[in-house]
């Protein structure tokens, strides 16, 4: 798809299933969307607020984007959910994200960040009584 | 008790100790090589990038492509790379960091 010669993917089946797990009992402490990425960010941030953008409800969704390659991570939470879950928070889960990647390990630096994500963030607030933006 | 060849002395002094070792170095190297797969850093990321727990239903795809070969042109998004030494305020929040 990309640069020709790419193979599937970097994780386990298992691996992937406990993403999931996690990225869910995320989302159902929480009530955000959380979302990871793996894979190049040629921009950097700007690649990452993109990706975010195209997200079903990126106004209450986190995106974590990892590139390995470039040995960089984005947190990019969106407008709504950034008043549950603070930029500090996101820095904290960034900082342990990347102890773990210093290592290698991917899979459990994104599983270890998404928890730290999850336990900072309050619950949003639903907003369905409230008038429409 | 009678006295051992040069062929027994080898054999039970070389032998048995470089069999325990040989065991040993096997128990800790194997496990490694069933791993050989695994990514460590400093190595090409050649994988396709993998997005977890998103709704297909979305455009994402096209991002990631557009990601990738840096032809991507989002509003909002384009011009920022090029204003980065100022003050760019955008409505999403988040961190960042390298290691």
């Amino acid at each position: 798809m990309l640069d020709g010669d790419l193979v599937d993917t970097a994780f386990t089946t298992i691996q992937l299933a406990d993403l999931e797990k996690t990225l869910l009992n995320a989302e159902r402490s929480t009530g955000a969307r959380f979302i990871a990425y793996v894979g190049k960010l040629v921009d950097g941030r700007d690649s990452a607020i993109a990706i975010h953008r195209q997200l079903v409800d990126p106004k209450r969704s986190a995106l974590i984007a990892v590139d390995p390659q470039q040995r960089l991570v984005e947190v990019v939470t969106g407008a709504h959910l950034r008043e549950a879950l603070d930029d500090p928070a996101c820095r904290l889960a960034c900082l342990t994200m990347t102890s773990r990647f210093a290592i290698g390990d991917i899979a459990a630096g994104l599983r270890d960040g998404v928890v730290i994500l999850a336990d900072h963030a309050r619950e949003i607030p639903s907003l369905h009584t409230n008038l429409p933006e | 008790m009678e006295d051992l060849t040069l062929l027994q002395q080898v054999l039970i002094f070389g032998g048995i100790p470089g069999t325990v070792t040989l065991i040993l170095m096997l128990a800790v190297l194997a496990p490694g090589w069933t791993r050989a797969g695994r990514y460590r850093p400093g190595e090409p990321w050649n994988y396709e990038p993998v997005l977890i727990n998103a709704s297909v239903a979305t455009d994402v795809q096209e991002a990631i492509e557009g990601t990738a070969t840096g032809e991507l042109d989002i509003p909002g998004t384009s011009g920022m790379s090029g204003i980065s030494s100022g003050l760019v305020i955008t409505a999403e929040g988040g961190a960042s960091a390298r290691w």
